[in-house]
Parts: structure tokens; sequence; C-alpha cells
């Protein structure tokens, strides 16, 4: 099953809207369809430099934050921990998704059984294993203009903070994706995407649909124009949410098997997998609507 | 209606309890009524009542509402979610508001009303009974329907009646696309009485020549290798 969830705030300059509380509001109507993980991503205000969140394995001590440092010399500074591992800015001078990429493996690497979770200057990834609930503190205090949520039920692959939704699209930065369904001929998108060096968190599905997308957003597509490409390659069913820096884009599978609706009004835009999410956030009087089958649409902050 | 037996608030009560005060309701006659209050968009409420019983449900409701019951009368002033009215036997289920994906999902008989938007699905493997939809339709409306009647006033999706057996479905607005084997046909005499009944129930205002008429072309009843193309296609 799995719940899914998103919420857009519309206005350029204004990235101070309570968008974690207002996914956690909904996630919490959408918990029945999936009790074996949650997360948040949300899109902050721009960090000056481009940082990443890294997530450790809950047995596993974390080293000395210049151990950390010399897995990649030069690149991360400004390291800090967090609930479930640590976050650093990166240097600057790191141009380029795959430069970024070769840090990523790097730390990955070094630091056995942790998994980089985002990438960018505006996202932030919250992850837990079991209830939405108990990112409850970490979502009061996330502000921004966007962000999307995701309630597991796992159907395949592992249950840990690495196999959780929403998912980074590595290795690009600010794109997350939080999905309901099955994307069926995942192994060979997959083996194509590793042949040309792309890495993976997980063994999860879902994780290829944000690195197929952001790949055709780094090829300067707009994220409408990446969905009408990326749709076509994917077999399966979906009901997903795409975020970028700029907005929100949605699709649904052609035979419709997995609910999304939404509400857009004046100031925002709202999408979760069942109507009581949009209630609860938005009170009883609201126009709901439904994204139709192989209908995929896009929505900018401004 | 009959006479208010109770309003319950649903706040603060399991589905389970309050589905178990409705059965404990309509064992009471049939001219028994409840309404509910604040149904807050939850799943599977009024599931398996089948003894009469009068419902009003002021508010939303999730999925699975109404769903195999015989002989209740219900009516939503919201919206529902998938799954209205599933296997109903008999009785009748309104709603206001629009309903969700498969609604009236195998429905063996009885009446349903949704004055607003049906998701996709509707009417899918359909045994009996008449849903009419006030306003649009979605994808694959009354796949694989069986036997009954569905009346689209607004606007019909893709793949309209796909691979019906038998039964008719009654459309007003623009068809996107027909499903396998599904042909128009002329209205006849009893479908216009029919149709003009239906409205007249519901105080829909609509005349009955203003719609299309698809039934099944019945090609796909039996196999036959010269017409691969239709079991492809079909398929």
């Amino acid at each position: 099953m799995c719940g899914i969830a998103g919420i857009l705030y519309f206005g350029q300059t204004d990235d101070k809207h309570p968008v974690g509380q207002s996914l956690l509001t909904m996630s919490e109507c959408l918990q029945h369809r999936g009790a074996d993980s949650a997360g948040l991503a949300v899109f902050t205000s721009p960090r000056p430099k481009k940082s990443l969140q890294v997530v450790m394995p809950a047995t596993a001590k974390l080293p000395e934050p210049q151990l950390i440092e010399a897995i990649y010399p030069g690149v991360l500074t400004g390291l800090r921990t967090t609930a479930d591992g640590f976050a650093a800015d990166l240097s600057s001078d790191l141009t380029g998704d795959f430069e970024r990429a070769k840090v990523v493996q790097a730390l990955e690497e070094g630091l056995p059984g942790s998994v980089v979770t985002s990438l960018g200057n505006y996202l932030s990834v919250h992850k837990t294993v079991g209830q939405v609930k108990s990112l409850t503190s970490a979502a009061e205090l996330l502000y921004g203009s966007h962000g999307i949520a995701h309630l597991r039920l796992a159907t395949e692959s592992k249950i840990d903070p690495a196999h959780a939704q929403p998912f980074w699209g590595r290795p690009f930065a600010d794109i997350a994706v939080t999905h309901n369904g099955h994307i069926t001929n995942y192994y060979k998108l997959r083996q194509k995407l590793e042949a040309r060096n792309f890495s993976f968190a997980s063994m999860n599905d879902s994780e290829i649909i944000g690195i197929l997308i952001g790949e055709k957003l780094s090829e300067g597509f707009s994220l409408n124009k990446a969905l009408s490409t990326v749709i076509p390659e994917l077999d399966g069913s979906y009901s997903f949410i795409v975020a970028t820096s700029s907005g929100i884009g949605v699709a649904r599978d052609p035979f419709a098997t997995k609910p999304l609706l939404f509400v857009q009004t004046d100031d925002l835009l709202a999408i979760a997998s069942e109507q009581q999410a949009l209630h609860r956030l938005l009170g009883e009087h609201i126009k709901i609507q439904e994204i139709q089958p192989k209908e995929y649409r896009t929505w900018e902050k401004a | 209606m009959g006479e208010s037996l109770k309003t319950v608030d649903c706040a603060g009560l399991t589905v389970r309890e309050i589905n178990s005060f409705l059965k404990d309701a309509a064992s009471h006659g049939p001219d028994t009524a409840v309404t509910l209050i604040n149904p807050d968009s939850r799943h599977n409420i009024a599931v398996g009542i089948t003894e009469p019983l009068d419902i009003l449900v002021e508010g939303h409701v999730g999925y699975y509402c109404a769903g195999l019951c015989d002989g209740i009368t219900i009516k939503i002033t919201g919206d529902t979610g998938w799954g209205l009215g599933e296997n109903m036997m008999s009785g009748s289920v309104t709603v206001n508001g629009s309903a969700g994906s498969s609604a009236g999902a195998t429905m063996h008989g009885g009446r349903m009303v949704v004055y607003g938007d049906v998701g996709s699905r509707c009417g899918i493997a359909m045994k009996g009974g008449t849903i009419l939809v006030g306003g649009n339709a979605g994808y694959m409306t009354g796949f694989m329907m069986q036997k009954g009647v569905i009346i689209i006033c607004g606007d019909a999706g893709e793949a309209l009646g796909d691979s019906l057996y038998e039964g008719k479905l009654f459309v007003r607005g623009s068809i996107k696309s027909m499903g396998s084997d599904a042909v128009e046909s002329d209205l006849c005499d009893e479908d216009i009485a029919m149709l003009s009944a239906a409205f007249a129930q519901a105080d829909i205002d609509a005349c009955a020549s203003q719609f299309r008429k698809i039934v099944s072309g019945k090609k796909l009843y039996n196999f036959n290798t010269k017409e691969r193309e239709i079991w492809k296609l079909a398929l």
C-alpha cells in the first residue's frame, strides 16, 4: 500500500512555512497505509553551501570529525551531528553532480553501513523506521516552501533508514521522490544506470524514479519535460510525487492502481493518498481533485 | 427516513463500535433511522448491515462505505473514498458529493446515486442494480459488468464499458473512448421510461433523449481464431 503526501506553499520569497508540521499532520492520517518506516523531505531556505546528510547504523559509533573529513580530504566542512548520523557542508570547489557522487561513494565506503540520504542547498530529509510520530520533534522545526512525505508498507527490500522514503535522487542535488507502488522493470533500469556508474543507496525500486528524473533535470529539462521523458520508461504501478528546489511534480500510472488526490488554492497545493489527510490539514470545506490515470503535472512554487 | 433513533458522534468511537451500533439499530425494525456525525473520512463505515436501516452520514467518509450491505438506505452528505457500496445486494446509497474509484463494484442490486463525479472503474463487475452519476465518470467505467445499468449525466473517461458482458450504460456528455467490445445502440421506449423514472426519483434535471446507450458487442463471448486482433486488444 504505502501513503504519500506533499505540500507546496506558493510565493516567491517566503520560505518560512510550516512544511514539516503540515506533512506530519497529513502523514498521521496516512499512518494506516504503512507503518514499517516513515520519512519527510523538506525544501528549506537555501544554505550558502551544498550540504549532505548521512545516516549511520543505529549500533555504530560516530567517528571523530577529523576522521570523517579525512575520508575525502579538503571537501567536507562544518560537520555536525544529527539524530541519526551527521551532516556536513561540501566545498564550493566541488562542482558537478558526478564530482559530488565520488564524495558520496567514498563516505559510504569509508563508514560501513552508512548511507547518504540527501544532498543540496535546500533539501533536508528525515527518516525513521516505524511510525511517523518518531519524527514529530524534527518535523516541528522544518520550515520551508515545500516538501513530501512517505509512510511505507514494505513489500520488498529491507526495512531500515536506507530503504525508507522519500528518496534523494542521487547524485543530483535537491531532488526527492515519494512513491506508492512498484516499478516492475526496476532491475533492468538499474542495470543500465549502474553500467554508467550510477550508485544506489538501497535495493528499493522506488529509488530509481528520482535518479531518472534528476538526470533529465541535469540535462536542462524542465520538470514537466523530465516527467514526460521518464514516465514511458517506467513499468508497474505508481503514484509518485517528485520535489525539486523549484516545485513539485506528480504522476499516476495508466491503470490508476494507486490513489492520489490534491487540493489547490491560491496559497498552497496539498497532495495526499487519501482525503482524510487533506481534510485534516485544510478543513472539511475544500474541493478535492484526483490526479487522473496516466496524468502527470507540475507546479512551480513561484 | 424513519424516526431518528439516535444521532451518533463518530468522534471517539472505533469503526467497529460505529458498525456494531448500526447493526444493533437495524435489529430494531425497518423504520429505524440513525444519523452519524463527524465521520472524519474514515474507512469501512456502515459495512455489513443486512437488515433495513435508514442512515444519514453528515460529512465525508473514506473507503468501502456501505459495502456488503443488503437493504439499507444510506445518504452521505459529503464525498466518499474507494469502493462505495461494494457488493451491495439491495437498498439505496446516495452521495451528495463525489465518490472515489470502484463505486458500486460487483453490486448485485439496489440503487446508487452520486451527484458529483465518480473515479475509475465505477460499476466494475456489476451484477445488477442501477448507478446514477450526476457528474463525470472516470476511466474504465462499467469494466466487465454483467448486468445492471450505469447512467452518467456528465462525461465518461477512457475505455467506457470495457469487456462488458451484459448491462447498459447511458452517457449524456462526451465519451473519451469506448472500451473493447463496447458498442453504441439505440434507445428503446423501455430505456426512456427507465431513465425518466431514475431522473425523477433522484431529482436530476435531464432528458432521456440526450443520452447515448452503450452495450456489449458480444464479440468476446466466444474465442474465434479469425478474430485474434479483437482478443489482442482486449487482453
